[in-house]
């Protein structure tokens, strides 16, 4: 007679245990590992952006040892160009080279529309020189201009016959200026 | 009349309702075990999360820092990049020329555009031989894309006038 209410005692328990696991055990398991994958995520993110801005740092430091070279670039592509700076290294290469200056044309530099959109990071300079001499010094002027460092294009060459060796040579040209904006990298940041 | 006291017998539990029994207390304290341990370590991954935060806030705030200050110089390098494969070099076109101008050939005006990598160029030579040999120079050389001849005609001075519309390759600037 006495094991009947020890056994209603013993099912009762179980069937109450079983309830418990569902409703509280069930849930506070399923919390625990959307935490453990939560706190790995987390690591995985540190674990990632340390690198990342390692490897920055060890860009930067690496960057640093070109100074000569970037300052080249600055020179090619300037954010505030030198007009007459540009100006005085035509007049003197030009003598250098045996030819002479007729005309210039570097108005152009000065008005203040500068060729190029505002998506556009490097703008076009446009401007012409016009030059007497002979057909060397002139191949002798195209090759300082060439390797000179402000990357100066030359558009287009034009030169009618000449007289007693003399040409005059009408050159159109183009440098540039470099419009630097401040816009985030965002899509680059690893997440 | 006596009172007797009659002795309680022993009370006998079948086997198997001690083994649920049994079983039913190690559930018991395997589900409280359990559930504590859990509760637990949520609450220390809880604290480990929080404690995250701010070790990446400032890691993110240097690794914006950092790309401000290498973002610019990276795009100017790029751009330098392409704005040097693109620098042109116009002497190769003169030299060219002078390379494949036969002995009686003499070029004149001269007219290049770099965009186009045209060349509009008159001159004159002696005979339409030479001219039809000038010719074929240019038509061979695989720098010459295309070749357009005009205004040929024999001058005052007996000598055949012509002008040739040549059009370079891009290798002609490399």
């Amino acid at each position: 007679m006495m094991q009947r209410p020890i056994l209603i005692i013993i099912v009762g328990s179980l069937i109450l245990l079983a309830i418990g696991g569902y409703f509280l055990w069930w849930p506070e398991y399923q919390e625990f590992g959307d935490k453990k994958l939560e706190v790995e995520r987390e690591d995985a993110k540190i674990k990632q952006k340390e690198e990342y801005f390692s490897r920055l740092e060890s860009f930067s430091d690496r960057l640093s040892g070109y100074n000569d070279e970037l300052a080249k670039i600055d020179f090619a592509l300037p954010s505030e160009p030198s007009i007459a700076a540009l100006f005085i290294f035509f007049q003197k290469t030009i003598s250098e080279n045996g030819l002479i200056l007729k005309d210039t044309n570097l108005g152009e530099l000065f008005s203040s529309e500068i060729q190029g959109t505002l998506e556009e990071r490097i703008q076009k300079m446009p401007f012409s020189v016009s030059v007497t001499g002979s057909y060397p010094a002139l191949k002798n002027f195209l090759s300082v201009i060439y390797r000179n460092t402000r990357l100066i294009e030359v558009n287009s060459i034009s030169f009618p016959s000449a007289e007693e060796g003399l040409f005059t040579f009408n050159l159109a040209l183009e440098t540039h200026a470099y419009q630097q904006k401040s816009e985030k990298k965002e899509a680059e940041i690893p997440e | 009349m006596a009172i007797e006291i009659i002795p309680k017998g022993e009370i006998k539990l079948p086997f198997w309702l001690i083994v649920l029994g049994v079983f039913a207390i190690i559930l018991l304290i395997g589900f409280l075990g359990s559930y504590l341990y859990l509760e637990i370590s949520i609450r220390k991954m809880s604290q480990e999360i929080q404690e995250k935060e701010p070790i990446l806030t400032p890691l993110i705030e240097a690794i914006e820092k950092k790309e401000e200050e290498l973002n610019p110089i990276e795009k100017k390098i790029d751009d330098f990049g392409e704005l040097l494969q693109k620098h042109k070099i116009p002497l190769n076109i003169f030299n060219f020329l002078e390379k494949i101008c036969l002995p009686t050939v003499w070029f004149s005006d001269f007219d290049f555009t770099s965009e186009d990598r045209e060349v509009i160029v008159s001159g004159h030579t002696d005979t339409f031989v030479t001219l039809e040999q000038q010719i074929l120079v240019l038509k061979q050389d695989p720098l010459v894309k295309s070749l357009n001849i005009s205004g040929v005609s024999i001058n005052e001075e007996g000598k055949v006038d012509f002008t040739f519309l040549l059009a370079f390759a891009t290798q002609i600037f490399k």
